[in-house]
This record gives structure tokens, C-alpha cells and sequence, in this order.
């Protein structure tokens, strides 16, 4: 069961994305990148709505390449929810020519209501709603999500993640989602794909891609560290989790509970700071017991400190001149003050507190 | 000469009637092609469709009167096929509209269909609808502005056709004498009474029409 992308594709005005991926049958793929990496494109010769000969596209070796997009086992969404604006939200799902289970589609995403609408009546997230149940209508061997968060606001975000989250889990289909955002899908991601202007940098399970990156990125993708930790406590008084890692925690806001186990946080390596000794009268909860494994320059002029801890790796982001008065040398015991956690898509949950 | 009036009428209306269909039928989907297509004759497609707009219609009938004659290929290819002359005949007139007033149907279609959100149509390819029902079921009705349009702009200017109908179709009362050869009759024999009655019809239709195509055009 793999999905295969190989070959070239270059766009009027220079652009080349170039790929040669396997990528698995089964679970979430997010393929991440900065606006311009690409992401889109690959998304679209996957889907068939952008083709070429030199590239191929094959699901468990059958290979769509020859075939249009209407003729491709696939279920999309796209940035926007590109919903008919002339026809009601139910003639835009009866539309769909293949479409089954209607009434599951319409009670999954919460559309009984909305049915008689036009889409210029709804909000930005109800459209989303629409299309995603547009989508799910249509059976597919395949599910791809070209940036399903990007066009709404933080609200609306938060109320569709979870939403997302749940299908992911549940479809039982291989999902590729595109993101620019990795918090969004660091709960969800069984495999990453890293991508710089159109060619992959970084592949593989979300903990491995991120601590092996030797390319830096850029700063808009700061993927930091994927840490695997579990659910221990939760205090009501103060709104916070304990998460546990190894023998060491961290506190997170929000209930979580109810979450999956285990749970990946995301910490982006500019949020960690480092200190020789355990700090006393800081506002930072989370401070965490590490070894230093490596130093590596950064093309900005900075520093990543590559760090172990309880055994998954960790990266901070400090400048030269911090390496120097704190003497870094690899092995050295040190202390990580976390600034913030992300946890995301499955709830909006979760904040670190300050 | 009331009675010349309403002949003439109901043959001008018959004229454009028949003309607005063949041109609804045919120039979507060669408005959709010009509108989406990366062809490089598609600029030349685009001048001859456009060409009636600026050509003087006595050129344009000179040559269909020349295609239309009973040796020619146009003229000849019809008479085997239905028996019937093509010149001089209410089918040669209504084949000489569609050629004339085929841009006045395009190119509304043609604009409205490159406004079309890029998103809607990859909407439609990835549910799974092949591009012929894409452009019947959904990329007509979302564009229905732009054909009723269309649709009274072909008829309107078939009703205002002049110079190619007295070239192809000449003069002949029920057949090929519409308004607008009736009303120069009239007024080439001093008769101004009924002049300005068939003046005013075409006055009167011509503005309520294109009234009526702004006025649901500027609905929102």
C-alpha cells in the first residue's frame, strides 16, 4: 500500500517542482511548506486538475496518470469552499454524480439545518462544513486536503480542527493534507513531508523529520521538536494538564483529559531557551532536564542546540552570543525553559501558559 | 398599410425568434471555448466572430449573396439538401443573422464565462463531473445573467438588421420584408403616416428590451 509521486513539473515564470516520494497507503501524510514551496502544485498533480507527462502519480500501483481529474478516485477540498453559488447547500451535495449517504453526511457535519440555503447565507465555516460533506459524498480511494483551516477566521479554525481531526482518524482512507501551519496537523500527521521551493527537504515519521532536518528552515516553518507524551493529571483550579515525558512534565492549558493517548506537542525551536542551572522566580512553568547533542549554525546567523530529552530530541534556537557565556559543548547537562506548546487540530484545546 | 405592418411584424419577430435559438445553441460553447482555450488561432477565431461589429453589412452580404447563389457551395449544398434556394428566402436570412448577430451573443458569454471562479471548476472536476456536464448542469445556470443577456441582445439586433437583409433577402412581403425594409419603403414613398407607426414598434421594442436585460443585469 503506498501512494508514489514521481517526476517534474515546471510552471511558466521558472517555478520546477521536482519530487521522487513514496509516501505511505494508509494513515495522514501533511505535506509542509511556505507559500511557494510547491505544496499546492503537488496537491494538484495529485488530483489530477493540473497534468503532465513527466509526472506520475500511482495508488498502490494503479496508475492515475493518464486519467483527468474527474475520473480519479479522490475526494478534495480546497483553500476555499468553491461551493455553486446559485444553487442551495442540498443541490450543491445532490450535485456530486457519484454521491451516497446523504443523511449520514449532513448529520456528520451538522448541516440539517443549512440545507435550503444558498452559500452567500453562511459563514465561512458552515461553507467549509458544506464542502467537506461534499467531499465525504463522494466514495474515494483517496482524501486530500489542500490548507482546510487557511481561508477561516480563529474561531470558526477552532470549531472546524477538531471536526477534521475525528474524519482523519475515522475515514480509514490515506489523507494527504497541506498545510503551511505544522501545529495544525501535529496531532494528526502520521508522516511528514517537508517541502523548499519544490523540492522535498525532509520526509518520514513527525518526530524523525523534525530533529533530522539539517536544512533549517525557514522561519515561517519553525518545526522545532514533536514530542510523544501522555495525559497525567489535570487541575481545575488553574486550567492546567500535566503531560508526562519520561519522568519529567509539562503543563499545558486546557483540559486534555479526553484527548487521544498518546499525544504529540509541537515546540517551536525560537520558544526554548536554555540555562546551565534550574531557574528560580520565573514566570515559565515548564522547564525541562536535557543533554546537549550537537550545535549547529543557522543561515541567519543563529544557533540550533540539538538536545535529548528523556530520550526524544528537542531543539532551541539561541543566539551565538548565548552559545559563547554559556560555554555549550555537546554532553553537557542543561535546562530547556519551554515558552510555549502547541497542540493542535484535535481540540483547540491547548496553550502553554506563560 | 396596417395590414403590411403587422405581416412585417410578425416576420421580423419570427426572424429573431428563430435566429436567438440557433444562436443560444450554438455560440455558448464556442464562447467557452474562446474564453478557456490556450489555442493560438483562438485570437483569429475571436476576430471573425467579431468581425459583423465593425464590417459594413453590405460586405458581409455581398459575399453571402455571392455563397448563396444557386452555383455557389452554400447555395448549391442547400438546394440538394432541402430543394429549396437559399437566397431571397426566409433561411437565407435567418442563416445571414446568425453570422450577423453571432457576436452580439458571444461576446456577453464569452466575458461572463472568463469571470468564472477557477476554484468552482476543480470543485466540479474533483467531485467527479466530466466537463460537458460540467459546463451543461452547473457552468449555464451559474452564468444565466449572461445568456438572458446574450439572448436579447441577438434578438434586439436582428430586429434592427438592415443592410444585409436588403442584400440577401430584398424586398419581399412575408418572406424577407421585416421592419426595417418596410419602414424605408415607406418612407422612400412619402407614405410618413405609416412610417412613423413602424418606426415607433421599432423604437419602442428596442428600448423596452435592452431596458429589460439591465434591468436583470443590475439585480444582484
Amino acid at each position: 500500500m503506498s501512494l508514489t509521486l514521481q517526476g517534474r513539473f515546471a510552471q511558466p515564470g521558472g517555478f520546477e517542482l521536482k519530487v521522487d516520494l513514496e509516501l505511505p497507503g494508509s494513515g495522514v501524510t501533511s505535506i509542509i511548506g511556505a507559500s511557494g514551496s510547491g505544496k499546492s502544485t503537488l496537491l494538484r498533480l495529485i488530483a489530477g486538475l493540473s497534468r503532465t507527462p513527466d509526472f506520475q502519480v500511482a495508488l498502490n500501483s494503479q496508475d492515475w496518470s493518464a486519467l483527468p481529474a474527474h475520473r480519479r478516485p479522490i475526494s478534495m477540498t480546497l483553500q476555499q469552499p468553491a461551493l455553486f453559488p446559485h444553487l442551495t447547500v442540498e443541490a450543491n451535495l445532490r450535485a456530486v454524480p457519484s454521491g451516497s449517504r446523504f443523511k449520514e453526511a449532513t448529520n456528520r457535519f451538522g448541516l440539517q439545518g443549512l440545507l435550503g440555503r444558498k452559500p452567500a447565507a453562511l459563514s465561512g465555516g458552515q461553507q467549509q462544513r458544506v464542502a467537506l460533506a461534499r467531499a465525504y459524498l463522494k466514495p474515494a480511494a483517496l482524501w486530500l486536503f489542500d490548507e482546510p483551516l487557511s481561508a477561516l477566521d480563529a474561531m470558526a479554525r477552532a470549531q472546524l480542527a477538531p471536526m477534521l481531526g475525528e474524519l482523519c482518524r475515522t475515514l480509514g482512507k490515506p489523507v494527504i493534507y497541506v498545510t503551511h501551519a505544522l501545529s495544525e496537523v501535529v496531532q494528526i500527521a502520521d508522516h511528514l513531508v517537508i517541502l523548499e521551493a519544490g523540492r522535498v527537504i525532509g520526509a518520514g515519521p513527525p518526530g524523525r523529520v523534525a530533529a533530522e532536518l539539517d536544512h533549517p528552515l525557514s522561519p515561517m516553518i519553525d518545526t522545532g521538536a514533536i514530542l510523544a507524551v501522555e495525559f497525567e493529571a489535570y487541575d481545575e483550579a488553574h486550567d492546567l494538564s500535566t503531560l508526562r515525558i519520561g519522568a519529567q512534565t509539562l503543563r499545558v492549558r486546557g483540559n486534555l483529559s479526553r484527548a487521544p493517548s498518546p499525544l504529540r506537542v509541537q515546540i517551536p525551536a525560537r520558544d526554548v531557551a536554555l540555562a546551565l542551572e534550574r531557574p528560580m522566580g520565573t514566570s515559565i512553568l515548564n522547564c525541562l532536564s536535557v543533554t546537549l547533542t550537537g550545535l549547529a549554525p543557522t543561515p541567519d546567523g543563529a544557533v540550533f542546540a540539538e538536545l535529548d530529552c528523556a530520550g526524544q530530541p528537542l531543539r532551541a534556537r539561541i543566539t551565538r552570543l548565548s552559545e559563547e557565556n554559556l560555554g555549550l559543548i555537546p554532553g553537557m547537562a542543561l535546562h530547556a525553559l519551554v515558552k510555549s506548546v502547541a497542540l493542535d487540530v484535535r481540540g483547540g484545546w491547548a496553550q502553554s501558559p506563560e | 398599410m396596417a395590414e403590411d405592418v403587422l405581416v412585417s411584424l410578425t416576420l421580423t419577430a419570427a426572424l429573431a425568434a428563430t435566429t436567438t435559438v440557433a444562436l443560444l445553441i450554438l455560440a455558448p460553447p464556442l464562447a467557452w471555448w474562446l474564453a478557456h482555450t490556450k489555442r493560438r488561432g483562438a485570437s483569429l477565431v475571436e476576430a471573425l466572430v467579431a468581425l459583423p461589429l465593425v464590417l459594413p453589412p453590405t460586405v458581409l452580404g455581398f459575399y453571402l449573396l455571392l455563397a448563396m447563389a444557386e452555383d455557389a457551395w452554400l447555395g448549391g449544398s442547400w438546394r440538394s439538401l432541402t430543394g429549396q434556394p437559399l437566397a431571397f428566402t426566409f433561411s437565407g436570412l435567418v442563416l445571414a443573422s446568425i453570422i450577423y448577430s453571432l457576436p452580439f451573443v458571444a461576446q456577453p458569454l464569452t466575458a461572463s464565462f472568463r469571470n468564472t471562479p477557477a476554484e468552482l471548476l476543480d470543485a466540479a472536476s474533483v467531485m467527479g463531473v466530466a466537463p460537458t456536464a460540467r459546463f451543461l448542469r452547473f457552468m449555464l445556470p451559474l452564468h444565466w445573467r449572461a445568456l438572458v443577456a446574450a439572448g436579447v441582445l441577438g434578438f434586439a439586433h436582428t430586429v434592427g438588421e438592415f443592410g444585409i437583409v436588403l442584400m440577401i433577402g430584398g424586398n419581399i412581403p412575408g418572406e424577407t420584408r421585416v421592419l426595417s425594409i418596410l419602414l424605408f419603403d415607406q418612407v422612400e414613398s412619402l407614405d410618413y403616416a405609416s412610417a412613423h407607426l413602424t418606426a415607433a414598434i421599432l423604437l419602442a421594442a428596442s428600448l423596452t428590451a435592452l431596458t429589460l436585460t439591465y434591468g436583470t443585469l443590475r439585480r444582484r
